[in-house]
This record gives C-alpha cells, sequence and structure tokens, in this order.
C-alpha cells in the first residue's frame, strides 16, 4: 500500500525532535527510510543528489541554523528537478505571516507541531494514511 | 491872383463920346492892355472897387452929378493904393483949368492929365506908366500883406507861448544875463503866494523865492555862471518855500540861450516841484531796498524766479545757499535740475507752474537737489507773477530746507515703523518652523524699511563650521562659493569666530582683502552679526546694500536688534530639531530594541519550549514505552515533570500572548459581540461544564477582533477556572449603553476577589492571594487589560469574596 518506496527526507536540527519523529513514524507503521538533513544546506545538498535517490516527500522544519526552510522550500520550487516535490510544512510557529509565506511558496500542507508524544502519533498516522497510502507522488 | 492880376492891368475907360472911347480903347489894346469902358461915374464908381490898374476919364466925364461918389470912393482906397488917374483934357490950353483939375483931384489919386487931342503914343506912355506904378503899389501891398501874415503867426506864437509859459506844469522862469529876472510864469507864483512884481527885474537869488535860505542865495550865481559856460542845460535840485511854509524839492534846469554869435542872450530855468516824485521814489526805492535787503539777507530762504519756461531770472543768497549754485551758475537755467528725476519724470516742474498759473498758488513738499545731486526736503509754494495787465511773465518761488524736520519726522515714522515691524518679526518667529523661514521673514520685513539687497544666513556646525542656511539678492551659483566657512575663513567665519559685528562701508572702495566677494556681487556696505543666545553661537546673519555706501547707526542698531530676535528664534529651531532628531533617533533606537526583544522573545519561547516539549515527550515516552519496568512512585514523578513542563509552556505561551496583544497592530472595527461571545463558548472547551447565559441581544462594539477574543475566552477562562470545587461555573453575560459606550459584563460565581487585590490582578505576573501556581501564570488578565487599553476602552471588576466576580470591558458602541 506503501505509494512511496523512496526516502522520506525530514529537515530537523532539533535532536529532540528527530527522536520524536521517528517514534512517531515507527508508531505509525510508516516503513519508507527517514533521512535527516539538520540544516538548510545540508537540505538543499541532499535534494541536488541524482534522481534514483530524491525523496518522496520533505518534511521541513522552518527554523533552521545556515539556510531557513522557507529559503530552502524557494529553492525547491526554482530548481527544475525538484520544483513538484511535494513539502510539508511542520514547524512549531503558529505565525500567520510564517503560514501565508508557506502557501505562497505552494507547500503542500503546514503542520504546526503538537505539543505531546500522542498527538504527534496521530499525526504521523495522518501522513501515512493521506500521504503515503491514497496521495500519488509525482515521477512514479 | 490872376484875375486880380488881370484886374490890374485893367484900365477902365470914362469917355462920354462913343468914338472917342473906343478909339481909345483900340489904341490899348493895340499894346496888349484891356480897357473897359464905363458910360459915366455911376458905372465907374461901381466897378472900380472890383479893381482896377488905372482910370481913363475924359474931362467931359467928370459931371458935377456922381462927382462926390467918386471922389469918396476914391479916397477910401486902402492906404497903400494910389489909383492912377488920367484924365483927358482940353484944359492944358488954359493953364488954370489944368491947375484947378489937379487941385481937385490931387487929394484923391494919382493924377495925370492927357492933352487932347490926343496922341496915341502920349496916351499909350501916360497908361504904361500909371500901370507901371500901379503894378508897383499891387507889390508893395502883396509884400506889406505878407509881412502883416509874418507878423500875426509871430504874435500868434507870442501869445501861444504865453499860454504855454504861464500855463505850464513846470515853473518857468527868463533870466537877462546878469540873473535879472525876465519872465516868470504863474506856478511858482501860485506856488509860493508871491507877486510877479516883487520877482520881475530883479536878480533871480534876491527874489523872496530864496527869502530864508541862504545856501539858495549864493547858490544861484555860480549856478549861473556855469550853464553859461557850458553847452547844455545844468541840472540842480532846489529847495523852495511853499505858500504854506512847506520846504519843497524841486529839479531845476537852467539852459543858456544865445544867438547866433554865441553870445549869451538870457537864461531859461525850468523846473519841477518834485517832492511828490521824490517822495514816491524814495518810497519805492526804499521798497526796493527792502525788497532787495529780504533778498539778500534771508539765508534760510531760497527765493527765485523764472520765466514761464522755466528759465531761472532771479536767484538770491538764500537761494545759493540752499541749492548750493551760485546766481551765474544758476540764472539762464531750467528749474527742471533742481527736481529728482522722479519728480522730472512726473513732470513735477511743469505742474507746479500750470497750477501756480491757474491758481495763483502751487505749494510744494517735496525732496529736491542740491548742487551735486544731495537730496534735500524742501517746503515752499510758487505763486505767478503777472503785470499790471494780469499777463503771465514767470513764476516765483521761495521755499526753505526742511530736511532736518522732514529726516527727524521721517526718523519718527520710521522708528515707529521698525517697532511695528520688531513686533511683526518677533510675532513671525514664534510659528516659524526652519532657520531659512525665519531669516527670509527678517529679510523681507527689512528690505521695506532700509536700503539691504542681500542676506546670508549661516547656521554654526559642528567642529566649528558654518553652513549657508539662507541667502538672498545673489545667484546661486555666487553663492556656490560659500555655501561652507570653516570658523575664521572670510567675513562670516571671522565673525563666528570672533563673536564680533563686521561692518564694510564703501565696498567698492574698501581695501579690505575679505571683501573681494562682496565687490564682486555688486556690494556698496556689508555688515555681518554673530547670531548668539547667551554664550551660545547660533550663525550669522549679514546683510549687504547695492545702493548705499554704509549703514546709519540708527539701522545699525536696529539690525543688531533685529538680529538677536533672529538668534533667539533660530536657537529655538535648531533646539527643537536637535530635540526632534534625539527623540527620533531614540524612538529608532528604542524600536530596534523592541525588535530585537521580540526576535529575543519569539526565540526565548521558541528555544524555551522546544526543550519543554522533549521533556514531555521523554517523560512520556518514558511512561508509555517502560510503564511495566517502572515503580508507581516512577510513574507519578514523571507526570509530576509533566504538568510542570506544561505550566512552564503555559507561562511563556502567555508572556508570547501579551506581548502579542501590547505590539501587535491593532485595526478596529465594528463587531457583532454576540456572535464573537458565541463563538467562544462553542469553541471553548472548558466551558463547555459551565451554565453559561448570554442576555441577548449584545450590542455592537467598535474594536479588534482579535483582541476581543483573546480578552473573551481569558475572562470566561478565569470564571470557570477560579471556583469552588463542588460549585458549577455559573456565568451571566450582558451588554448595557453608559454615556455612548457599551460595558460588557461577565458575572461569574467563583471565589471573589478581595477589594485590596481588585487593582493589583490586572498587573502582569499578579495574581490573587489565593490563585495557586497551577491555576494560572498572572499574565491573563493583564493581557486583557492592555487588549482593552489599546482599543480605547477601559476595563474594571466588582466582587465579593465568595460570591463571585463582575469583570467588565467598556467599549467604544459601534
Amino acid at each position: 500500500m506503501n505509494t512511496c518506496h523512496r526516502p522520506i527526507l525530514l529537515v530537523e536540527d532539533n535532536a529532540d525532535d528527530i527522536f520524536f519523529m521517528k517514534r512517531a513514524f515507527r508508531t505509525a507503521g510508516i516503513t519508507a527510510t527517514l533521512e535527516v538533513a539538520t540544516d538548510g544546506d545540508e537540505a538543499i545538498q541532499h535534494l541536488s543528489a541524482p534522481d534514483a535517490t530524491q525523496p518522496c516527500l520533505v518534511i521541513l522544519d522552518l527554523k533552521l541554523p545556515k539556510r531557513g526552510g522557507l529559503d530552502v522550500l524557494r529553492w525547491i520550487r526554482h530548481e527544475s528537478n525538484v520544483r513538484s516535490m511535494v513539502v510539508i510544512v511542520l514547524t512549531t510557529s503558529k505565525e500567520t505571516s510564517d503560514l501565508e509565506r508557506a502557501y505562497e511558496l505552494r507547500a503542500n500542507a503546514y503542520l504546526v507541531k503538537p505539543s505531546g508524544v500522542g498527538q504527534l502519533a496521530e499525526m504521523a498516522k495522518a501522513i501515512q494514511s493521506f500521504w503515503l497510502t491514497h496521495n500519488h507522488f509525482p515521477g512514479e | 491872383m490872376s484875375s486880380q492880376g488881370n484886374l490890374t492891368e485893367r484900365v477902365l475907360v470914362l469917355t462920354p463920346s462913343g468914338n472917342d472911347a473906343e478909339n481909345v480903347v483900340q489904341v490899348l489894346r493895340g499894346v496888349g492892355i484891356t480897357g473897359t469902358i464905363c458910360k459915366d461915374l455911376a458905372a465907374l464908381t461901381a466897378v472900380y472897387p472890383a479893381g482896377a490898374g488905372a482910370l481913363l476919364i475924359a474931362e467931359e466925364g467928370l459931371t458935377r452929378d456922381g462927382l462926390d461918389e467918386f471922389c469918396q470912393s476914391l479916397a477910401s482906397q486902402p492906404k497903400w493904393s494910389d489909383i492912377p488917374l488920367l484924365i483927358i483934357t482940353r484944359s492944358t490950353e488954359t493953364e488954370e483949368k489944368g491947375q484947378e483939375l489937379l487941385r481937385y483931384f490931387a487929394p484923391h489919386g494919382n493924377v495925370t492929365l492927357v492933352e487932347r487931342p490926343l496922341r496915341p503914343i502920349s496916351l499909350i506912355s501916360a497908361v504904361q506908366v500909371a500901370l507901371r506904378g500901379r503894378r508897383k503899389q499891387y507889390e508893395l501891398r502883396r509884400f506889406v500883406e505878407q509881412q502883416g501874415e509874418t507878423l500875426r503867426r509871430v504874435q500868434e506864437t507870442e501869445q501861444r507861448f504865453r499860454a504855454i509859459f504861464n500855463q505850464q506844469f513846470q515853473f518857468m522862469a527868463i533870466l537877462s544875463p546878469e540873473g535879472v529876472v525876465m519872465e516868470i510864469n504863474e506856478l511858482p507864483l501860485s506856488a509860493t503866494g508871491i507877486s510877479r512884481e516883487q520877482v520881475l527885474g530883479k536878480r533871480f537869488w534876491e527874489t523872496p523865492f530864496w527869502a530864508d535860505l541862504p545856501e539858495m542865495q549864493a547858490g544861484w550865481p555860480k549856478r549861473l555862471e556855469s550853464a553859461a559856460r557850458s553847452e547844455r542845460p545844468v541840472i540842480s535840485v532846489d529847495e523852495y518855500r511853499s505858500a504854506d511854509g512847506e520846504v519843497r524839492l524841486t529839479d531845476a534846469a537852467i539852459t543858456a540861450v544865445r544867438n547866433v554869435d554865441g553870445q549869451l542872450r538870457f537864461f531859461i530855468v525850468q523846473a519841477s516841484d518834485i517832492t511828490d516824485r521824490k517822495k514816491a521814489e524814495d518810497a519805492l526805492r526804499f521798497s526796493e531796498e527792502q525788497n532787495r535787503l529780504i533778498m539778500e539777507n534771508v539765508k534760510d530762504f531760497a527765493i527765485f524766479a523764472f520765466d514761464r519756461e522755466g528759465r531761472i531770472t532771479v536767484w538770491n543768497p538764500g537761494a545759493e545757499g540752499v541749492f548750493g549754485y551760485s546766481s551765474d551758475e544758476a540764472i539762464g537755467q531750467k528749474v527742471d535740475r533742481l527736481f529728482t528725476a522722479e519728480d522730472q519724470a512726473a513732470k513735477a516742474p511743469q505742474q507746479e507752474m500750470e497750477k501756480a498759473a491757474d491758481t495763483g498758488l502751487a505749494p510744494d513738499e517735496r525732496w529736491h537737489l542740491r548742487k551735486g545731486g544731495k537730496r534735500f526736503f524742501a517746503s515752499g509754494a510758487t505763486r505767478p507773477l503777472l503785470d499790471d495787465k494780469g499777463v503771465l511773465h514767470g513764476f516765483l518761488k521761495v521755499l526753505r530746507d526742511i530736511t532736518e524736520q522732514k529726516v527727524a519726522q521721517l526718523a519718527i515714522e520710521s522708528k515707529t515703523r521698525r517697532l511695528q515691524l520688531l513686533a511683526d518679526v518677533a510675532h513671525a518667529l514664534l510659528p516659524a518652523e526652519s532657520t531659512a523661514a525665519i531669516a527670509r521673514e527678517i529679510f523681507r520685513c527689512l528690505k521695506v524699511e532700509l536700503p539691504l539687497d542681500v542676506y546670508f544666513n549661516y547656521v554654526a556646525e559642528a567642529d566649528e563650521c558654518l553652513r549657508l542656511d539662507s541667502f538672498e539678492g545673489v545667484s546661486a551659483n555666487e553663492a556656490s562659493e560659500v555655501t561652507h566657512l570653516t570658523f575664521g575663513e572670510r567675513i562670516c567665519g571671522t565673525v563666528a569666530e570672533q563673536r564680533k559685528v563686521w561692518i564694510v562701508n564703501h565696498v567698492q572702495e574698501s581695501t579690505e582683502p575679505l571683501a573681494e566677494f562682496l565687490r564682486t556681487v555688486g556690494l556698496r556696505a556689508y555688515v555681518s552679526f554673530p547670531l548668539l543666545v547667551e554664550e551660545k553661537l547660533v550663525g550669522t546673519l549679514s546683510f549687504g546694500s547695492r545702493s548705499e555706501d554704509q549703514f546709519s547707526v540708527e539701522d545699525l542698531d536696529y539690525l543688531r536688534t533685529i538680529c538677536n530676535f533672529a538668534a533667539l528664534g533660530q536657537e529655538r529651531i535648531l533646539y527643537e530639531r536637535n530635540l526632534e532628531e534625539t527623540v527620533q533617533a531614540r524612538t529608532a533606537e528604542l524600536q530596534t530594541k523592541i525588535g530585537e526583544l521580540e526576535a529575543f522573545s519569539y526565540s526565548v519561547s521558541h528555544d524555551l519550549r522546544a526543550p519543554l516539549r522533549a521533556m514531555q515527550g521523554y517523560a512520556q515516552v518514558l511512561a508509555e514505552d517502560y510503564a511495566e519496568s517502572l515503580a508507581p512512585e516512577a510513574r507519578e514523578y514523571l507526570e509530576r515533570i509533566g504538568s510542570s513542563a506544561e505550566r512552564l509552556d503555559n507561562l511563556v505561551s502567555d508572556i508570547l500572548t501579551y506581548g502579542r496583544v501590547a505590539r501587535g497592530e491593532i485595526v478596529k472595527t465594528g463587531i457583532d459581540l454576540e456572535r464573537l461571545v458565541r463563538e467562544v463558548v462553542d469553541g471553548y472547551p472548558a466551558l463547555q461544564n459551565a451554565k453559561i447565559d448570554i442576555e441577548s441581544p449584545l450590542h455592537r462594539v467598535i474594536g479588534h477582533e482579535g483582541s476581543l477574543i483573546q480578552c473573551i475566552s481569558n475572562l470566561l477562562g478565569n470564571a470557570v477556572k477560579f471556583i469552588p470545587e463542588a460549585k458549577t461555573p455559573e456565568i451571566r453575560i450582558w451588554s448595557e449603553e453608559l454615556d455612548g459606550h457599551i460595558r460588557i459584563n461577565f458575572r461569574d460565581n467563583g471565589i471573589g476577589i478581595p477589594p485590596q487585590d481588585q487593582e493589583r490582578i490586572f498587573r502582569i505576573f499578579e495574581k490573587g492571594a489565593h490563585t495557586t501556581s497551577s491555576q494560572g501564570t498572572g499574565i491573563g488578565l493583564a493581557i486583557v487589560r492592555k487588549a482593552v487599553e489599546r482599543m480605547d476602552g477601559r476595563i474594571g471588576v466588582e466582587s465579593t469574596p465568595g460570591e463571585g466576580s463582575c469583570f467588565w470591558i467598556e467599549l467604544a458602541r459601534a
């Protein structure tokens, strides 16, 4: 049922959040490989790799060292190879400006990080259900 | 005369016998003599008085009858006439008879006897002799008649002369060479009351005319002597005593009259009484002298006359003094040159003349020109000069230099205007918004009063520099040379450095090297003032004139005063500008700091919450994943870790909210309060167990929706939070209108707030005395108050501890 056979890229600098995300993905039964980039530059470097190893989905934090999440998103939308990449923004920011700008840059979803472990697991399940079960990715 | 001539040649023939008579006539005709025949004595007597050359009478014609008349006629001949009487007779035959005829007729005429028988030659010769004699008589008669005419004329002349002599309005006398009075006319006699007899035949100086005038008595002989020697009349002024005893004056002319040989015949003395004329002359001379003295000695008044073309004809010393032109320079010149160029252009000289001619007087108060072009103010008048017949010949103008008065008057006016101007300037300084506005306004006002063409206003800046803040009267290009000066540079820089006024008079002739710039921009006088307020140099303000070579002391004093005003005004503006700049800088600084703080608080919240959530997460993970291996105590601790973390998260969250409410952008609109309250009530999970009574309808208000939601949710949250455990929260919400505002009330049945806390609870981090840390962060009400204030509303509370509280919010009515 997994529509994506390629890895998922998590762009997140916080080690705790990486830990909780990995646990939540596990709890949700997501089998796809979770690759991690811990700053914006690393994310871009990762996405510049050959097509075969491209992730099917990017989960992108906004507050990142070196290059912010919105800059990464802008880069993705201007880079021909990856411009149709599905990008889910996952952030603690509830700022309207962040949300609007993310959608302006054609983020596919804007999710606010839940505060509890349980809610995070629920969110991971929703991602599994929507994005990884029903959704079709470009290039599949 | 020709007929008379003929008559004198006519011979009247009386012969009774026709033949003889005709013979006689015929004979006479033969020699060219006309004979006229009379038939008897009566006829002869009748014809004869018409004139005849001779009578030829035949003896027999002498009849008794008519002889007496004839003889009488002969006797009545004029004296000169002795008509020839030729009698033809035979009496020569007897001597006696002839003698008788001669005796008879001799008394009556020049008788010639012609004898008969008549011989023509005898007749002719006798008639010719008679006619010749007769002709002589006639000639003599004519001569005598002519002499008579001459004499008559002489007599007439004599009469006329005497009449004139006597009727003369002059005194006249004729003196012999010895001085004896020969003739004297009436006038001196009637004037003196002396009779002719007292005078005639006496030496002139011994006459009673000079009875008590010894000088006159003594003088006359000499004067006659000198007249005798002179070809011309000798003139003198004499005194005489009139009939009423007054000594009067005459002017006398003594003329010596000589005959053809040059011998002195007599003296004519003519004299006129000149007492009255002399008096009139003296009066006139006095008057003229008086006028001359006035003209010459009136130094303060210019008195001058000019003809109808305006050419000067009279110029008194006063005019010389007032106008500076000598009489020689002025006379013949046009009066126009005494007028200023403006007045000349306005035709003032002509108008003055016209007015004087029309109305008889043209008053004149104006500026005039002295020689050399200096102006002075004169007051005077022009009058027309008319002759006896009223014909205009020119004008007389009198004027006086009243420059001093005028200047004093102008000075007073000027002082008044200047005071007014000072007040205006002072008034204008207050609202002025820039240093340049002040300088411009001052210059605009000053230009009206003072001969100013240029100003430069420098403002002192840091590092002893001057910046040209504003200027007028020179081009931007010219000014570009002097836009920035350091202290000590050029005149203004020196004025700023030394804080002293610098005056440059006669700029164009000045050798001052620093005045070079002033010369190039055409200034003639220049003054630069330091603008000082107490000890502080604000800048410099300088003024230049292109029309005057120097400023007067008054002008400088005035400018100094104005500059003091300018200094105060500009100092105020610079101070305000500084203040404003400082405020702006501080504000910008504060805003930066606020921005930094916001960024800081944002990152603090992010950075604080991330580890918090991690703590909660790990506690949960630990509780879930290792539940079995944990002791019950350990699980309780994990829960405590979790709830502590949650409280801290709430605290951070509230601080962030407060910050957002306090600083976020607020746009107020009309709000449907009821809808908003219901949304909050429906959407807030904690309120679901409460009994909430909304008294519809709620008023519409003006506010910011986000902020208002924050307020309502916080107030309702508190209402359900602070309640005794056993109680079910009951909340009543209603709105009312108070003084144009809408008050929204939230009454609860909670624990209530003691009076001493009712003010405190609205402050940040302040909580009610009985509030536990788990119940609140101490920020919620501070957020509400801040939000209400930012919506220009009010908040308050009425509470009874143990019974409940009623919070209210007042907002503007929509």
